[in-house]
């Protein structure tokens, strides 16, 4: 039996009169992998940055583990903690070296104490290939590095889910791929992930589920094989048509 | 933002009128001030004001010698004319005599707010003083003269009509100012603040002569040969009132000793009046030229100097770290996101308002004037006594906090929106990120800014004069007025805040230099994680790799 963990409903996000998400309808199974894509500006990250609470819903409800996120006095920070975000900038705290950045949250937010704390981070760090680095700055790191730390901190928290938003599209196509098997690496573990992505290939071999966005509408979902193989969607077809062809 | 400009500027306005009309009330009735005279009378001490550095009225010296009284709160002395005759008012009434060291134009405020008990200060009693305190009678008769050069155009003058044509000044707030205009055709200059620096303008030619009283003139031609007094004949002269040229010792309207300090002046005949200032003028403070000029400053003065050194760089330390700490505090309620909750989210618009208030105020008045109001206002409108240094701590670190918060503000607002964003998405708190995320970097970026407002510190100081707090340039004013080396003190103290505001600068920019860590990182730095990491890499680092090529292939399939 699958159990939801996150759950939009009706949701609506307008900035000033620019409604940005009409009514976006969407469940994500717990272990399960969701692909979001789309063109650009069709409000991918809008809707993720909705699910993190980095944007205030207009209207709907997104509800975690069946409870709405939106109701009075919910623990923000908490479930935070519990659904971590993964960016496109990276974001690393540039004030801090490697291993500081997958230590502050887990002992600020967690009051996991520091040694505890540092071996977690380390043994994450090791796993995402960063372990050498773990004195560096990030301005001291490549691209990929950096994505690959930041993806070392969010799961240090030991989410429930992560939110991907475009994590490789900062990057040199010769740092695609490190991050990206991480990427599938945490898949396998059975982490619940949503991912904003156009890496098609990777779309297609690890998402359980697929959306195609398109002006801030969800136009077509599916399986990996029904939305790669057999679009129904004039819009989907097109959009699939242009990354294919590259 | 415009708006919020707007209504902090009513406030202040609103501020000052206030202020404007509480204070001259509480001048005329002194009702606060009188009662602080009372709590003194217990005391038994008689606290009196003067500049301690017109001699031979009153100067300041390092020893003891010849009767002099200590200076409160310093380890320097005071003689001369007055001090003299505030030991014999002092002893008629039976109190220990405190002398006070007060800048000239500070002096009535001192009075009126219950600082001082009485000035002896050269002080002739004008009825533009009878107004603001009250005076007793005559305790020196003096006359105008014109201090000019031995070699100039004037030397031979003798009557004040000789000066038409001549670049005349006199002091600030004295009616040896005002005697001016009875010269036709003169050539009035703007007023001086000292006696140190007219002569020095008088040497050096920017003009012919300074008004000064007979002691003073007596005085500037002993020490300095190519300096001369000018007396005028009966008829000749400056015409003057009593009010002007007798010289009284002030006092608070209604003060109950005044009987007594009369009784006491009455006793000292003229002659004997004389007999101390001829006294006077040959004990004052000489400079002697066997030595050079900076021998001759800092063997005597030397020590002073430093003191006032440290004290500038003490107040202006503490006001900037106090300040520093305000500015953090400001700018993190400042930049706090705006909660959910309304009466919440009204709190925060209130001290966020009442905090640009406090900004606005601070930034749009001179420090010169905070330090006047606040010190002379508490004491004056609410008769609170407060230390001098500790009314310049809290002055310096104000004013510095005002800014600060600016400062931390904008480094906040710098930092990176993406920064902001992954802390929170961590879960972190607005003051878990703040603190240890977003400040580390602000703080980093403002260093040069800090380090700025330090230094502009070390230099502002000097407006302390004014509440006579002695620091480093109020020290230089003292010594400029009694070694007459206007020029050559004024260069060693300019010396003296170079190396500070240098060192500093160079010790702000190593700390900033610290805090960015090695420009480059050890790889091997950690033996025992690299074990650790190396077997984990292997493992997790290779599988992933070959899917990588499955992938791609599958793709093209
Ligand atoms: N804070 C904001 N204020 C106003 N408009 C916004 C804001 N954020 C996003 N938008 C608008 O919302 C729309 C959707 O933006 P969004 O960033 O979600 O698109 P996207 O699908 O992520 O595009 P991309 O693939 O380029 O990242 C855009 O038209 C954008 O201009
Ligand atoms: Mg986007």
């Amino acid at each position: 039996m699958t159990e939801q963990l996150i759950e939009v409903a009706h949701l609506k996000k307008n900035f000033g009169k620019h409604e940005v998400l009409k009514d976006i309808n969407l469940t994500v199974d717990k272990g399960e992998v969701l692909t979001i894509i789309g063109a650009s500006g069709s409000g991918k990250s809008t809707l993720l940055r909705n699910i993190n609470l980095l944007e205030r819903p207009t209207s709907g409800d997104i509800r975690f583990h069946g409870k709405s996120i939106l109701q009075p006095h919910f623990d923000i920070p908490k479930y935070r903690a519990e659904v971590g975000m993964v960016f496109q900038q990276f974001n690393l705290f540039s004030n801090l070296n490697v291993l500081d950045n997958c230590v502050v949250g887990q002992t600020t937010v967690l009051k996991r104490d520091k040694a505890e704390a540092e071996e977690i981070a380390k043994k994450q760090l090791a796993k995402v290939g960063m372990g050498p680095y773990i004195q560096a700055k990030p301005a001291q790191l490549s691209g990929g590095q950096q994505q690959r730390v930041a993806i070392a901190r969010a799961v240090c928290m030991d989410p429930e889910a992560l939110l991907f938003d475009e994590p490789t599209s900062a990057l040199d196509p010769e740092m695609v791929d490190e991050v990206l098997d991480t990427m599938k690496q945490l898949a396998k573990t059975g982490l619940t992930m949503i991912v904003v992505t156009h890496e098609m290939a990777f779309a297609h071999d690890v998402s359980d589920q697929v959306v195609f966005m398109k002006d801030g509408v969800l136009a077509e979902k599916g399986t990996p094989d029904q939305i790669f193989n057999h679009p129904q969607e004039a819009a989907t077809q097109h959009f699939l048509k242009r990354y294919t062809q590259r | 933002m415009r708006k919020k400009r707007v209504w902090a500027s009513l406030v202040l306005a609103l501020f000052l009128f206030i202020f404007a009309f509480a204070l001259p009330q509480n001048t005329t009735n002194t009702s606060a001030a009188a009662k602080t005279a009372a709590e003194y009378d217990k005391d038994k001490t008689f606290r009196v004001g003067m500049e301690a550095g017109y001699a031979p009225f009153n100067w300041t010296q390092s020893s003891s010698s010849n009767g002099a009284v200590k200076i409160q709160g310093s380890s320097e002395y005071a003689n001369g004319y007055d001090v003299q005759m505030a030991k014999k008012i002092a002893k008629a009434l039976g109190k220990k005599l405190v002398i006070v060291k007060t800048d000239w134009n500070g002096l009535p405020p001192a009075l009126t707010s219950g600082k001082i008990d009485a000035i002896i200060a050269g002080m002739s009693p004008t009825p533009a003083r009878r107004k603001q305190i009250d005076f007793t009678n005559t305790y020196y008769k003096s006359k105008l003269c014109i201090v000019v050069r031995r070699n100039g155009k004037y030397a031979n003058a003798t009557s004040i009509q000789d000066f038409k044509g001549a670049k005349l000044t006199a002091q600030q707030n004295t009616f040896h100012y005002q005697a001016i205009k009875q010269i036709k055709g003169v050539k009035k200059q703007p007023a001086m603040n000292n006696f140190a620096a007219m002569r020095t303008s008088l040497q050096s030619g920017v003009i012919d002569g300074y008004v000064s009283e007979v002691p003073e003139g007596i005085t500037a031609q002993n020490a300095q040969s190519d300096l001369k007094m000018i007396k005028f004949k009966n008829g000749k002269g400056f015409k003057t009132s009593p009010d002007d040229v007798d010289i009284a010792i002030g006092i608070r309207k209604g003060d109950p000793d005044k009987a007594k300090m009369n009784a006491a002046l009455a006793k000292v005949s003229n002659k004997q009046r004389d007999k101390l200032m001829n006294w006077a003028v040959e004990k004052q403070p000489k400079t002697s030229s066997t030595k050079n000029w900076f021998q001759q400053i800092w063997d005597q003065y030397g020590n002073m100097i430093l003191k006032g050194t440290g004290l500038t760089l003490w107040i202006s330390l503490f006001g900037t770290v106090v300040g520093f700490l305000i500015g953090l505090l400001i700018g993190i309620v400042r930049t706090t996101p705006m909660p959910d909750s309304r009466g919440r989210r009204g709190v925060l618009h209130l001290i966020d308002w009442l905090l640009a208030v406090y900004i606005e105020i601070i930034r749009g008045t001179p420090m010169i004037v905070q330090a006047a109001v606040f010190y002379y206002g508490l004491a004056q409108a609410f008769g609170i006594n407060m230390n001098r240094t500790v009314a310049a701590l809290i002055i310096v670190s104000f004013n510095t906090g005002a800014y600060m918060a600016e400062i931390i503000r904008s480094g906040i607002i710098s930092v990176n929106s993406g920064q902001f964003e992954a802390a929170s998405a961590l879960g972190m708190t607005h003051f878990q990120l703040m603190r240890k995320v977003v400040l580390p970097q602000a703080i980093r970026n403002s260093i040069p800014t800090i380090t700025n407002e330090f230094i502009v510190n070390i230099k502002d100081t000097s407006v302390l004069s004014v509440i006579s707090v002695s620091e480093l340039f109020f020290q230089g004013e003292t010594v400029a007025g009694q070694t007459f080396q206007f020029f050559h003190t004024y260069l060693i103290i300019s010396v003296i805040y170079l190396v500070l505001t240098f060192s500093i600068s160079r010790i702000l920019a190593w700390v900033e230099r610290r805090l960015d860590g090695p420009t480059n990182y050890d790889v091997m730095a950690n033996p025992s994680t690299l074990a650790t990491v190396d077997d984990s890499t292997a493992e997790n680092m290779n599988t992933p790799t070959h899917d990588v090529h499955n992938t791609k292939e599958d793709q093209h399939d």
